[in-house]
């Protein structure tokens, strides 16, 4: 049966190809942005690693004070009033790309470890205060956080990532150890679990995570080389969490009445992952429902195709039912033949398709591109399957009787 | 042997009832080969079509080898169809889109327990029984009227089928086509024992036939 359907459809292969074609080019599309799709999904299944609800960023503008020595006391004041504030639980300060964004840090010089040079573009760095860990919920899981007795230190105390711990040391020790950064001479205090500071659907990077420091109160050196875009001050405030929804216009009101000249700027993180989330998934989403509205066009055609075709061969199905064909055979004849036409289309794409991991476009992954190739193939055969099931219905209604007496 | 009782078929449209056959009462019995003549829209083609269980009757019943066919479904119909019957149309009803061995190879494909080689050997032999061995990969289009017959027949008895419905099977045929066909029934009924039941508009034609009904207004006449 099956040599038969395709030496029916090679016999009308001219009449097939448009249709050929459209489901070609449907199913390399649809592979493309399925890519994007998965590549994401992929992402999110690395744990976040950092807390992000009950977190706000804190943004202070004294712009309009001209007293620089006014600016710094006020600020000192600003964020001891915000400690204080009901249902705040602890505040850290932190100079990184933002979270959530896109922006980077990197060092102008590779991060070295003996004779181990990783290239300045593979790390990742920021600089935090003791509290970061606490407040940001990034978990320790070898050695320590940065505490205050590393004022003392004589070498500029650093955490690594798991990433950057397994690169720098593989499997041997790391905490203890010491790594030239920027020219200067940084022993490993601790190590902590991968975070995606850009954001769920990004994969974790190597960083390395410096400890701030007032050159006037600590040992050891603090200057750093980094280069980067999107990055600043941020200040990051966790709160309870049982806080009113008045919480960020009363503070920020509180602070304006205190504070002449300073305006405080809160943003809550949460409402930043929303957005993130939203901002990622939602140019997927559209490109997705504008191929799928393209295809439905080509759906609609096949359809209609379809609906003529089975009326050009009443005679011929009258003819099958007569010498043995029940609706069952009629109806997956029909289907089996556009399931057919629908193969000798996407084994091109597939072949086609199959080129992406071979050139590593768009640096996806080769596990990416494989599911992206079975899922836009099974896509599109849902859908033809779909659009083609009514017609074959209506093929297993005719009357054999009539059929086969109509000229 | 086929066994039609009382048998009625009324069609109905919204606006219309056609009585189209009225208390037909026939035996046919192994091996016969009868013709059913009349004129044009007296029932012939409505017989063949109840018989051959491609319609259902409206009052009445039809009985095949003892098999009666009330509340059965269309799979075991069909089924049934495939195992015992072979038909042959006016207008060949060949498809255009497949050359001659697969169109005679058609009801094997809806016949379980027969491969792909088997099939063929059995659609190859049912070509040289109608004399066109040597077409199996023409078109249809590539044949003559008697050809095209001639496959049409080869497709009807290939399953080896008790009986064979042709409706007017020379009518589209010059005289010396036709005589070839009416050879190749005669030869299947004698040597094969085959039961064919033919409508035809060709007295000389029903005359070389065991038995002949007339039909007139969907009623039987002698």
């Amino acid at each position: 049966m099956r040599l038969t359907i395709l030496k029916r459809l090679f016999a009308r292969r001219n009449s097939r190809i448009v249709l050929l074609v459209e489901l070609l080019l449907s199913y390399l599309a649809f592979f493309l942005i399925i890519s994007f799709m998965v590549k994401q999904m992929q992402n999110n299944r690395y744990p976040l690693g950092f807390d992000y609800k009950n977190i706000y960023k804190i943004g202070i503008d004294a712009s309009t004070v001209t007293d620089q020595a006014t600016v710094e006391q006020e600020v000192d004041a600003i964020m001891d009033f915000v400690i204080e504030y009901p249902g705040v639980q602890s505040m850290s300060w932190c100079f990184s790309s933002f979270f959530f964004q896109k922006g980077y840090m990197n060092t102008y010089r590779p991060l070295r470890y003996g004779d181990l040079a990783i290239p300045a573009d593979q790390v990742n760095q920021m600089v935090v205060d003791d509290d970061f860990s606490r407040t940001m919920g990034i978990e320790v899981t070898e050695g320590r956080w940065f505490e205050p007795g590393d004022n003392a230190a004589a070498n500029r105390p650093v955490v690594v990532s798991e990433l950057l711990r397994t690169k720098l040391f593989g499997t041997g020790r790391a905490v203890g150890e010491i790594v030239d950064y920027c020219g200067q001479q940084c022993r490993v205090v601790g190590v902590c679990k991968n975070f995606k500071h850009k954001g769920d659907y990004t994969r974790p990077e190597a960083t390395i995570i410096l400890r701030n420091g007032d050159p006037d109160e600590v040992e050891y050196e603090t200057g750093t080389c980094m280069s980067g875009s999107s990055c600043g001050y941020n200040e990051f405030v966790k709160t309870t969490g049982s806080l009113p929804e008045t919480f960020e216009p009363d503070l920020i009101a509180q602070v304006a009445q205190r504070f002449n000249g300073i305006v405080l700027t809160i943003q809550s993180m949460d409402r930043t992952h929303t957005q993130y989330v939203t901002n990622t998934w939602l140019p997927l989403v559209a490109i997705f429902l504008v191929i799928l509205a393209l295809f439905l066009n080509v759906l609609f055609g096949m359809f209609g195709v379809m609906w003529y075709n089975i009326s050009l061969r009443r005679s011929e199905i009258g003819l099958r039912m007569a010498v043995g064909a029940n609706k069952g055979h009629i109806y997956r004849q029909f289907v089996g033949e556009m399931v057919v036409l629908t193969t000798v289309a996407v084994i091109p794409g597939l072949i086609l398709a199959a080129q992406a991991p071979i050139l590593d476009l768009f640096e996806m992954g080769t596990r990416v591109y494989i599911i992206s190739m079975i899922l836009a193939a099974v896509v599109i055969y849902i859908l033809v399957t779909t659009c083609v099931l009514l017609p074959s219905a209506r093929a297993t209604k005719i009357l054999p009787a009539v059929a086969l007496h109509e000229e | 042997m086929i066994i039609l009782k009382e048998l009625e078929k009324v069609y109905t449209t919204d606006e219309i009832e056609t009585q189209a056959l009225t208390r037909i009462n026939l035996e046919v019995k192994d091996g016969e080969f009868l013709s059913v003549m009349g004129p044009s829209g007296c029932g012939k083609s409505t017989l063949l079509n109840l018989i051959g269980l491609l319609d259902v009757p409206t009052g009445g019943t039809v009985d095949i080898d003892g098999n009666h066919f009330d509340g059965w479904s269309d799979k075991a119909l069909a089924a049934f169809r495939n195992e015992k019957l072979g038909f042959i149309f006016q207008s060949f009803h060949l498809i255009n889109d497949l050359p001659v061995i697969d169109n005679v190879e058609l009801p094997l494909l809806y016949r379980k327990g027969i491969s792909g080689k088997p099939r063929r050997a059995m659609a190859m032999e049912a070509l040289e029984r109608v004399g066109l061995s040597t077409r199996t990969r023409h078109y249809p289009s590539q044949l003559s009227g008697g050809q095209k017959q001639r496959v049409a027949i080869a497709r009807a008895v290939v399953g080896r089928p008790a009986i064979i419905l042709a409706d007017e099977p020379t009518g589209n045929l010059d005289s010396k086509m036709g005589e070839n066909i009416i050879a190749i029934l005669e030869k299947l009924n004698r040597e094969e024992k085959a039961t064919i039941v033919m409508v035809t508009h060709d007295e000389n034609l029903s005359k070389r036939t065991d038995r002949v009904i007339h039909l007139f207004d969907g009623m039987q006449v002698n």
